[in-house]
């Protein structure tokens, strides 16, 4: 198997069973801040409507970043 | 291993949950990227009525004129309700030919305010966006298809938990946003796949939810109806519909009464599920960004004209309130309409290649084991 992130593999193979933890500790946090997100634009104008935008488009952002990451690795 | 059997049976649970729902998620995720952007379309698509310009603080006329001006317009035929437009001084009023208006069948006129006059007729017509809503909606087969579409909702609420449940041995090994782009396409597509599925996972629940809660809008009214109208009919037993009263009258009464409320339409004496038959509704609103989600009627008596009752809206409609923005993303002004519509993609993109990695696992000679626990290092083999 290659791996995409150089010497990511190596570490992979040292960690072979995560815990719940350690897999789900950034989807927890990026679910977190989405429903933050939901909520915000719900309460108010303005202010509350620029944080909700910023918080939904995290995991947008994340797919591109992680995507782009993968593509340029080679 | 313990855990095997148990990953096994939560991984079958995901397959067949998604499979399930698979078909209707992609006409509602294809059908719903344009209803984000149901408001814009619709500027776009027709000519907006705009009220001529008269002199600030031009007075406008009782709303019983706009009825009669209705009722010159087709004379014989049956005003169903009043909108009142919060931004310009126009009101909309719906006509009917028959007492109980049949779906699409009436005309919507659309009036000034200040002087009656008519500036724009609506024949009862569809529009593409019409037609996309009620394919998104309840594919053209009314109530059935509407709560068959919510009972999808749920089954896809439940493909998404398990889908969590199954990220955990997928990724045991991998750090996250991990995607192996070089490996075989199927284990490029599946790390894929769960890095924007679990992503989004908020925003499909919120969105899956909110729209199965929609589903249930229909029987949820009629069940609150069924609940306050007999109570408040009960004195009126075996008369017929009541005639219109003076709505300027009975919406000045509600004004003064709840000062902080902003009356949005009001519906005539009517034996169709949406009103009562002897009483006028006036809807109101709050005026804060959340309130304004919170409709409430006003149950003005039709036979005196005063008496107003204020039923308390339960909290399965509440909810109901405002779980719709949460589906529509109507409430934070166009970049969060952007964002749903990404995060709609997105979704999109989770479902096809959900599809795809269904397909290729059981094309794959390997297909007997499952492809969790210690199957991906020899996926990319």
């Amino acid at each position: 198997m290659r791996s995409s992130v150089p010497g990511a593999d190596a570490q992979n193979r040292t960690r072979l069973h995560r815990s719940a933890w350690a897999v789900f500790r950034v989807p927890l946090v990026v679910g977190v801040i989405c429903a933050a997100g939901l909520g915000l634009a719900l309460v108010g104008d303005g202010i509350w409507d620029g944080l909700s935008w910023l918080a939904l488009s995290l995991p947008v952002a994340l797919a591109g970043f992680y995507w782009r990451r993968a593509g340029r690795s080679r | 291993m313990v855990q095997a059997r148990t990953i096994r049976l939560w991984s079958r649970i995901h397959t067949w949950t998604s499979l399930v729902c698979m078909l209707f998620l992609l006409m509602l995720c294809v059908t719903g990227l344009p209803l984000v952007f149901h408001d814009e379309i619709d500027d776009l698509l027709e000519d907006e009525i705009a009220a001529p310009v008269m002199p600030p603080g031009t007075a406008r006329l009782p709303l019983d004129r706009m009825i009669a001006a209705a009722q010159a317009r087709f004379p014989g035929q049956y005003v169903l309700m009043l909108n009142l437009k919060q931004t310009e001084p126009l009101v909309t009023v719906a006509v009917s030919p028959t007492a109980v208006p049949a779906p699409g069948n009436f005309h919507r006129l659309t009036l000034d305010a200040r002087t009656a006059e008519m500036l724009g007729e609506e024949a009862p017509h569809q529009g593409v966006m019409d037609i996309v809503l009620r394919i998104h909606k309840d594919m053209f087969a009314g109530l059935p298809g509407e709560l068959f579409l919510g009972a999808m909702g749920l089954v896809f609420a439940l493909s998404i938990l398990s889908g969590v449940v199954v990220y955990w041995p997928f990724m045991r090994r991998l750090d996250f946003g991990t995607i192996r782009r070089r490996s075989s396409p199927r284990v490029k597509w599946l790390d894929t796949h769960n890095l924007l599925g679990i992503v989004t996972v908020t925003w499909t629940l919120a969105v899956g939810l909110t729209g199965m809660i929609n589903t249930l809008a229909t029987p949820l009214f009629d069940l609150w109806r069924a609940q306050l109208i007999p109570v408040l009919l009960a004195p009126h037993l075996g008369k017929p519909v009541a005639a219109i009263p003076s709505v300027q009258g009975a919406v000045e009464l509600v004004r003064a009464k709840f000062p902080d409320r902003l009356v949005t339409s009001v519906t005539m004496p009517t034996a169709a599920r949406f009103g009562s038959p002897q009483h006028l509704v006036v809807w109101t609103k709050g005026a804060t960004p959340f309130t304004a989600r919170m409709l409430q009627p006003m149950l003005v008596d039709a036979n005196d004209g005063k008496t107003i009752v204020a039923p308390e809206v339960p909290w399965y409609l509440k909810t109901l309130q405002v779980s719709r923005p949460l589906h529509f993303g109507d409430y934070g002004g166009l970049p969060l309409k952007i964002v749903w519509a990404l995060l709609d993609i997105i979704t999109i993109i989770v479902l096809v290649s959900g599809i795809y990695l269904w397909v290729a696992r059981r094309r794959s000679p390997a297909r007997r084991k499952p492809l969790g626990a210690g199957a991906t290092a020899t996926a990319g083999a």
